[in-house]
């Protein structure tokens, strides 16, 4: 379980402050999908980073299963996001120079994993996110919602249990969309993943378990 | 996996990373044929200077070198040319005795160095009788003389004529005999060329009326640059009290400055190279590396630890340093190989002036892989060199500020 305390993030607080997070408090269950809204501006991606420790908070903790997130060292901090968290950028974000399946294989690569398991995951990956006859392929041949699929696989390939995901579909038309939620939905349900997704999309606060929505740093509204 | 996108990395950008190896390549290349040229010019001179009058090392009777008096001689003994030639590096070692004199025909006169030699000894280490251009080269037995084209023209005198010469023999006897010439070599040193009578040894012991005796032992080594440690060897089996054994860099410490400066010079010029090429690999890497800010900040977001961006910066900058360097070693010993064997002869003015320098006019090159290692491991340190601000402005990198890059 995510518990948020109190969180406050002020940027520039030497000169002219900008609040981006507001005294926020927040309990998101294991297996949630979550899906937090909010105008541009509104702390949603503030939100993202700080929960996924790219980012520090200027007060308050986060607690995941009891333990603090951010009560760890900058290298610590980075080998509990490689083996606890999955993110998802709105532009995929992947490595140009490594195929699909290499892409899936560098994060278990980052993990020391051996090199069958590697493969093993990465098809199996693929194949569940529906592109496993695209393993050879480099980025720029596939088109934004293949890319997508591949962020989602490579996201899932340390075998986390929270996936970050910050505007998965902004630039995906109607059916990737829906294909991409599907796959997001069934992974959810199946292995149990907490999704927190920060977006602008109706069609994804539709699909979603929990809506939480953000304005001017403070969460002013959740939907179940 | 590092290595792999590090090396795929490098073809992004297909015509930056091409203009940065061709930088390196013609860098090299011309800091290794600079090199070579200058390395060839100190070698020639060594060759001259060594070759065709010091011999690369000398044994003299103690204080002969401060004071060449024809009266500071020793005696030719075959005990003491047993010690010399009992150390390995020495391939001869044959006698010498050397004086000057006035040379006569019936209208003009010059001074002139006269060598009494062995003239076997003499001819394995300067290969002398190939330089023959009329008559023919002394033997051991020969009482007659081979001198220099130049002084053959200036005295205007040719083979079969005779010449006088006229100096001082041993302990104030006079010297005077008439010789006749056998022999016109063009000698490689332009002002030997110009004064040198040579004669066989027992030809000038009885001109100067030394009989046995010797100024020098010259020696000819089979690994030139074993002389300092050979000379170290000799000094430790002869007697230091009555004799001094000499390389050619103590013979003539006036060459050994004038090539270390050069050398130096050459080597500043070559710095000055590399400090230009320098600067444009570092705004190619840094531009490799600003230009992937984002990439980085998702790495790190993904769960990269830092060092192995900086292990991926440096193998991208090692890559293109390694391939501009291989291209250039591959392009470049064979082009060295060819000027070696092929020296560019100088003519009309630039070659008058070299000859004036006491120096063939020729550009000798030198194919040595000691001149080419060194440029390969000081382009190396400078692509590590020029990947450290690069790896800087990562460790300073703030990850979320570089993913909203």
């Amino acid at each position: 379980m995510i518990e948020i305390k109190n969180l406050v993030k002020t940027y520039n607080a030497d000169t002219i402050p900008v609040q981006a997070l507001d005294h926020v408090e927040l309990k998101i269950e294991e297996g949630e999908f979550t899906a937090v809204v909010g105008p541009s501006g509104c702390g949603k991606t503030t939100f993202l980073n700080i929960l996924g420790g790219l980012d520090t908070p200027s007060s308050g903790s986060i607690l995941i299963d009891g333990t603090d997130l951010h009560n760890r060292s900058s290298a610590d901090m980075i080998t509990y996001r490689r083996d606890n968290i999955g993110f998802v950028f709105q532009d995929y974000s992947l490595m140009p120079v490594l195929t699909a399946e290499e892409n899936v294989e560098f994060i278990m690569e980052l993990q020391s994993r051996p090199k069958a398991e590697r493969a093993a995951r990465s098809k199996e990956l693929l194949e569940a996110v529906g592109i496993g006859d695209k393993g050879k392929q480099f980025p720029t041949k596939l088109s934004g919602g293949q890319q997508q699929r591949v962020a989602v696989a490579r996201a899932l390939a340390s075998k986390p249990k929270l996936i970050l995901a910050d505007e998965p579909t902004a630039n995906l038309d109607s059916k990737a969309t829906s294909d991409l939620l599907d796959i997001m939905r069934h992974l959810n349900e199946k292995e149990n993943i907490t999704f927190v997704i920060a977006t602008h999309d109706q069609r994804v606060m539709d699909r979603a378990k929990r809506v939480i929505k953000f304005d001017d740093g403070k969460i002013i509204d959740t939907q179940l | 996996m590092i290595t792999k996108i590090a090396w795929r990395n490098l073809w992004r950008n297909k015509r930056r990373t091409i203009t940065s190896i061709s930088s390196i390549f013609f860098a090299v290349i011309l800091a290794i044929l600079m090199r070579s040229l200058q390395e060839g010019s100190y070698g020639q001179m060594i060759d001259t200077a060594a070759r065709f009058y010091l011999g690369y090392a000398q044994v003299h009777q103690n204080g002969f070198w401060e004071d060449k008096s024809i009266n500071n001689l020793m005696t030719d003994s075959e005990e003491k040319r047993k010690k010399i030639l009992s150390d390995q590096n020495i391939k001869g070692a044959f006698g010498r005795l050397e004086t000057y004199a006035m040379a006569a025909t019936d209208t003009l006169t010059k001074g002139v160095m006269i060598v009494g030699t062995e003239p076997e000894g003499e001819d394995q280490l300067s290969k002398l009788s190939l330089k023959m251009t009329k008559g023919k080269y002394l033997s051991s037995e020969s009482k007659n003389i081979i001198i220099g084209e130049g002084l053959a023209n200036y005295l205007g005198i040719n083979v079969n004529d005779t010449l006088a010469l006229l100096g001082q023999g041993y302990h104030g006897a006079s010297a005077a005999e008439l010789y006749k010439i056998q022999g016109i070599l063009k000698h490689p040193n332009p002002q030997m060329n110009n004064q040198v009578v040579y004669m066989s040894l027992p030809t000038v012991q009885y001109f100067v009326s030394a009989t046995n005796m010797l100024n020098s032992y010259i020696l000819n080594v089979h690994d030139n640059r074993l002389v300092d440690k050979t000379v170290e060897e000799l000094k430790t089996k002869l007697d230091l009290d009555t004799y001094e054994v000499m390389s050619w860099a103590e013979l003539s410490p006036e060459m050994v400055n004038l090539i270390n400066t050069d050398r130096e010079g050459g080597k500043l010029m070559t710095y000055i190279l590399y400090v230009v090429i320098a600067f444009g690999i570092f705004s190619t890497i840094l531009m490799m590396t600003i230009e992937r800010e984002r990439e980085f900040g998702i790495l790190i977001a993904v769960g990269m630890v830092r060092r192995k961006i900086y292990s991926m910066l440096l193998q991208e900058s090692l890559f293109i340093g390694m391939i501009g360097i291989a291209s250039s070693i591959i392009a470049g010993f064979p082009i060295l190989l060819y000027m070696e064997n092929h020296p560019i002869h100088l003519e009309g003015a630039q070659g008058e002036a070299m000859a004036k320098m006491g120096m063939e006019p020729i550009l000798r090159f030198t194919a040595s892989l000691d001149i080419i290692w060194p440029q390969a491991v000081l382009m190396a340190v400078i692509m590590v060199i020029c990947t450290i601000y690069p790896i800087i402005h990562v460790a300073r990198l703030k990850t979320v500020e570089a993913i909203h890059s």
